[in-house]
């Protein structure tokens, strides 16, 4: 698992473009591992994405369309890109003008690595 | 052991606990001293129980820090516990004029990592308080009892129904 | 023999209420305190219950009854408005939502809520001695006074029963027929929204709050008020009386001044052609519908998710101004059945755009700004 972890916090924050990488405990909100930009705090972006996530999970299944499979949260300034399956959730921050594609691929597989 | 002001370190306490409470989406939270005096509360309604928590919150990180003092683990900075229903979060912090300790209780509305995250700057906010800021002179053992009820009676009277 | 509580159930409710404040024994505490007059407690006691059990009906009803007596009419009224929200067949609801709109003038809401009433309890006196009036007043001043009662509200017409606008007496077959014309002050009238109920035991979800603006001067509840209650000139166009199948806007149904001629259900009906696109909904601050409407897999999901996008946008807004990332400017979500857009539109709007699941993220988000484009000349051919 710490294998898996690592490789993938690796594999994302080398995508242009990415501030900071972050698998977070959806349910406690803590960080399992992280590689951070500068000026970041993996206590903040954990615990706000993963109540963000969890949140936005609820909101989806009381208007009854399921579960939810990921966001993607527009800024002025970036993008915040979360997917995951309740227990853990990969988090990326980006920059405004991130290649997006490209990161949603490489969360994506992130998500399918963890599982 | 806090000096006699206890009703307007209530009164400073109450908006920085009532943005705790709302921000990190506690459902309790109770700030006392290391004597276990009560400062501030949010949630509870009886006496019996906040002077429970109190003391017991008090215990705890005398316990905690003299565990961590002999393992040589140094500062400990909080207690989790995950109940089925309930989870709660225990935590010191420092300030020039003494320690204090936050105690919240929340359920699945909220995350250990949002109480942590809040609770921060929590800490924060208190120590900015120029009524922290200082050293506390002694306090006579005699007056321990009182100022513990008179912390318990500022607490609870302001919000509370029973205070109508 | 006891007529009240007694100490004993008084020092249980307060312990479990200590242990956790959702608990439900802060409904007869907070009753109780309410009958010693301690009306402030029992205020405090009740917001922090409803805090926890949002979904509580008697919470919020007790909440009316509270801020009723505290002068608070409107915060009564909003109170109402949510447990017809929850529970849209509650008499104490729609009763207490009759009597406010008939003490201010506003008597198509005032003939809606006391009908449905009426079809829960027909019996009750108050009520039905409520419409008895309402309904010679309507019928005494004939046609203008149906458009100058419809225009009397928020001043945006609605489509009043066919029962009012024929100024016939009788109880309503369905208490809600119709889609409420907003064109003209769409982002007030849409704080009166209007399901329509094809069948008369079709509950629908009557979920109207009262809205901001300038209402007519508060009168006394009673019969005289309503006797007494100035004609205003007809503003709007008189309805038709068809104008009752479900689902359909009906030609010819009234329309404010300057509205356009835009219905708020179709306001993004020009994206509909493109097989992707669910619906586009754009919602005000809270929570309540505008314009639009989407259906996933078969099924409305207008009202669900007018509910809780919301509260998903607040933390969305909260999460980015914690971070320090700027604004928030949009959230794409990826559900089990959809893929949904919500982005800010203006003041506290919130639009949201659905398409089916898979569709091109590119394609969603050019979508959103084509649906954007319309809601705003939606919103400016509204405002007269």
């Amino acid at each position: 698992m710490s294998d898996a972890v690592a490789s993938t916090l690796d594999r994302l924050s080398h995508v242009p473009g990415v501030r900071s990488a972050l698998i977070v405990d959806a349910e406690a909100g803590v960080p399992v591992a992280s590689e951070l930009g500068m000026g970041a705090s993996a206590t903040a972006v954990a615990a706000l994405t993963a109540s963000l996530f969890r949140r936005t999970d609820e909101a989806v299944r009381q208007a009854a369309l399921g579960g939810l499979g990921s966001f993607q949260l527009e800024t002025e300034e970036g993008h915040l890109v979360v997917a995951g399956r309740r227990e853990l959730i990969v988090v990326v921050v980006a920059d405004r003008d991130a290649q997006l594609g490209l990161i949603r691929l490489e969360v994506d597989r992130a998500v399918e690595a963890l599982q | 052991m806090r000096r006699a002001d206890i009703a307007r370190l209530n009164e400073l306490l109450r908006e920085p606990m009532r943005s705790f409470v709302r921000e990190a989406r506690a459902r309790i939270a109770l700030l006392v001293n290391a004597s276990g005096q009560v400062l501030a509360q949010h949630g509870f309604v009886g006496r019996y129980h906040v002077m429970n928590v109190a003391a017991l919150a008090a215990a705890t990180n005398a316990s905690a820090h003299a565990l961590a003092e002999i393992t040589g683990a140094g500062r400990w900075q909080y207690m989790h516990h995950a109940g089925r229903r309930w989870q709660l979060f225990l935590a010191p912090f420092v300030t020039p004029a003494e320690t204090l300790i936050l105690v919240a209780i929340f359920d699945e509305h909220s995350t250990l990592g949002l109480v942590e995250l809040f609770f921060q700057k929590l800490a924060a906010q208190v120590r900015a308080l120029p009524e922290f800021g200082e050293a506390l002179p002694a306090v006579n053992p005699a007056s321990f009892e009182q100022e513990l009820e008179a912390g318990l009676d500022r607490a609870l009277a302001p919000d509370q129904p029973g205070g109508g | 023999m006891r007529n009240g509580p007694g100490t004993a159930d008084l020092q249980r409710w307060s312990e479990e209420v200590a242990r956790d404040p959702g608990s439900p024994s802060f409904l007869p505490l907070a009753e109780a305190y309410r009958r010693m007059g301690k009306t402030e407690a029992a205020l405090r006691l009740c917001l922090r219950g409803l805090e926890r059990c949002p979904g509580s009906v008697d919470g919020h009803l007790l909440l009316a009854r509270i801020y009723l007596e505290l002068g608070e009419r409107e915060r009564a009224a909003d109170e109402w408005a949510i447990t017809a929200r929850l529970d849209p067949d509650n008499f104490d609801a729609h009763r207490g939502l009759g009597f406010f709109h008939l003490e201010r003038g506003e008597y198509a809401s005032a003939g809606r809520h006391l009908e449905r009433a009426a079809l829960v309890r027909p019996g009750d006196p108050a009520v039905q001695e409520a419409l008895a009036v309402l309904r010679r007043h309507l019928a005494k001043s004939g046609g203008a006074s149906q458009t100058a009662a419809m225009a009397n509200g928020s001043g945006a017409p609605e489509l009043a029963p066919p029962e009012a606008r024929n100024g016939a007496g009788g109880s309503a077959p369905a208490p809600t027929t119709g889609r409420v014309e907003t064109a003209a002050q769409p982002r007030v009238a849409a704080a009166k929204r209007v399901e329509t109920a094809p069948q008369p035991t079709a509950p629908a979800a009557s979920a109207e709050r009262v809205d901001e603006v300038a209402q007519p001067p508060a009168r006394a509840a009673t019969a005289e008020a309503v006797e007494a209650a100035p004609q205003v000139t007809a503003a709007a166009q008189p309805t038709t009386g068809t104008a009752t199948a479900a689902g359909r806007s009906p030609a010819g149904a009234a329309k404010a001044p300057g509205a356009g001629g835009l219905d708020p259900a179709r306001v993004f009906e020009p994206l509909s052609k493109e097989a992707p696109f669910l619906g586009a909904l754009l919602l005000d601050g809270r929570g309540l519908i505008l314009a639009g409407s989407v259906r996933v897999g078969g099924t409305t999901r207008s009202e669900a998710l007018g509910a809780v996008v919301g509260p998903a946008a607040e933390e969305a807004a909260r999460t980015a101004a914690l971070l320090s990332i700027g604004r928030w400017r949009g959230i794409l979500i990826e559900t089990d059945r959809a893929l949904l857009h919500v982005a800010p539109l203006e003041e506290d709007l919130l639009l949201l755009v659905a398409t089916e699941c898979g569709t091109p993220v590119g394609w969603v988000l050019r979508t959103a700004e084509r649906a954007a484009e319309l809601a705003r000349r939606f919103l400016a051919e509204g405002v007269v």
